[in-house]
């Protein structure tokens, strides 16, 4: 019975979370080896 | 050689730590159930740490001394990170879920401060354009590539991050409907503004061209953001504090600042890159003799 309440759905949160912290992540190393090579 | 002007980054830095205290400080507050209101409606208490943390991040940003300011960037990321670790963990393990959406609604904690945040990067793009036509000084072009490059990646992730509670919610992952589709016209508008970029070699023609369609495209930014309002959405309307449960300000705002920090100081850095460029192509060609001499 559809009762309008989501049920479960934590691999939906935890693919959001990981996608955000995994780009952010790689985006920001490509910066700071840029900039340490300018640096330099 | 581009001239910098000297300008302390300190009151910026200040200006950002004081507005994320207040705003932890006072959602905390509201957590345990303690008056700290001072006669301020909660909206108005959000208000105020919201435009002096924004404040603070755009003097940061426009404050270019190039030593100091790219340690404070780096460090910048790093408080953005322990900051967006923190509200993670917060929204994920301690605030409770949602009553109709369950646990999904977690997914809030990170897809709203990516949306505040990047429409933030790409207005702070769309000042550095009008700026640099009216000044042209090649720093507002470094920062215009760099706002729009980390406005663009925060944009891109705010759509896949709607897609991901799209599917449980709505049954879809994606739908034409107003809001999604402006966010993606704002997505590739963007990233058109950035090719461009990649292949105009002559750095005025580029600086020009890509300031003027940055203040083109950034029409499509208050349409994002009214969209929900003028036309019948499936995505919901702008929730408030006041319709917020006060059980998730901590980890919305913890995330928001933290999104804020990492923004401001990924800005920072990538203008530097952009700035590096532009310098090696404004500089002018060595003479023959040095050149062979550095080639020996």
């Amino acid at each position: 019975m559809n009762t309008g309440v989501v049920t479960g759905g934590w691999s939906y949160v935890w693919a959001a979370y990981s996608l955000t912290a995994g780009a952010l992540f790689l985006y920001g190393v490509s910066l700071f080896v840029r900039v340490r090579r300018i640096v330099q | 050689m581009i001239v910098m002007r000297e300008r302390s980054i300190v009151p910026g830095i200040v200006l950002l730590l004081l507005a994320a205290w207040f705003g932890f400080a006072v959602a905390l507050a509201n957590h345990y159930g303690l008056d700290v209101s001072f006669g301020i409606s909660t909206g108005l208490q959000a208000a105020i740490a919201a435009i002096a943390g924004i404040v603070g991040a755009v003097y940061f940003l426009v404050s270019d001394n190039l030593g100091p300011s790219l340690k404070a960037a780096r460090l910048l990321v790093v408080l953005g990170i322990a900051c967006f670790l923190l509200g993670s963990w917060y929204g994920l393990f301690v605030a409770p879920p949602e009553k109709f959406m369950g646990q999904v609604q977690r997914i809030m904690y990170v897809h709203v401060p990516t949306a505040w945040n990047g429409l933030l990067a790409i207005t702070f793009g769309f000042v550095c354009a009008c700026v640099f036509l009216f000044k042209s000084d090649w720093k507002w072009d470094a920062r215009l590539e760099a706002s729009i490059e980390v406005g663009v990646l925060l944009s891109f992730l705010l759509c896949c991050q709607g897609a991901i509670w799209a599917k449980p919610t709505w049954g879809v992952w994606w739908d034409w409907d107003p809001r999604l589709t402006t966010t993606a016209v704002l997505v590739f508008a963007f990233l058109g503004i950035l090719a461009l970029r990649r292949f105009v070699e002559d750095p005025l023609r580029r600086a020009v061209w890509s300031s003027v369609a940055t203040i083109i495209a950034y029409v499509d930014v208050p349409i994002v953001y009214f969209s929900v309002k003028w036309w019948n959405s499936l995505h919901q309307q702008q929730s408030s504090p006041q319709t917020v449960s006060s059980q998730f300000y901590l980890p919305l705002r913890m995330n928001a600042f933290g999104v804020l920090f990492i923004m401001t100081g990924f800005i920072m850095l990538r203008s530097r890159i952009a700035r590096e460029r532009v310098e090696q192509e404004l500089a002018p060609p060595l003479p023959r003799a040095v050149e062979m001499q550095e080639a020996v």
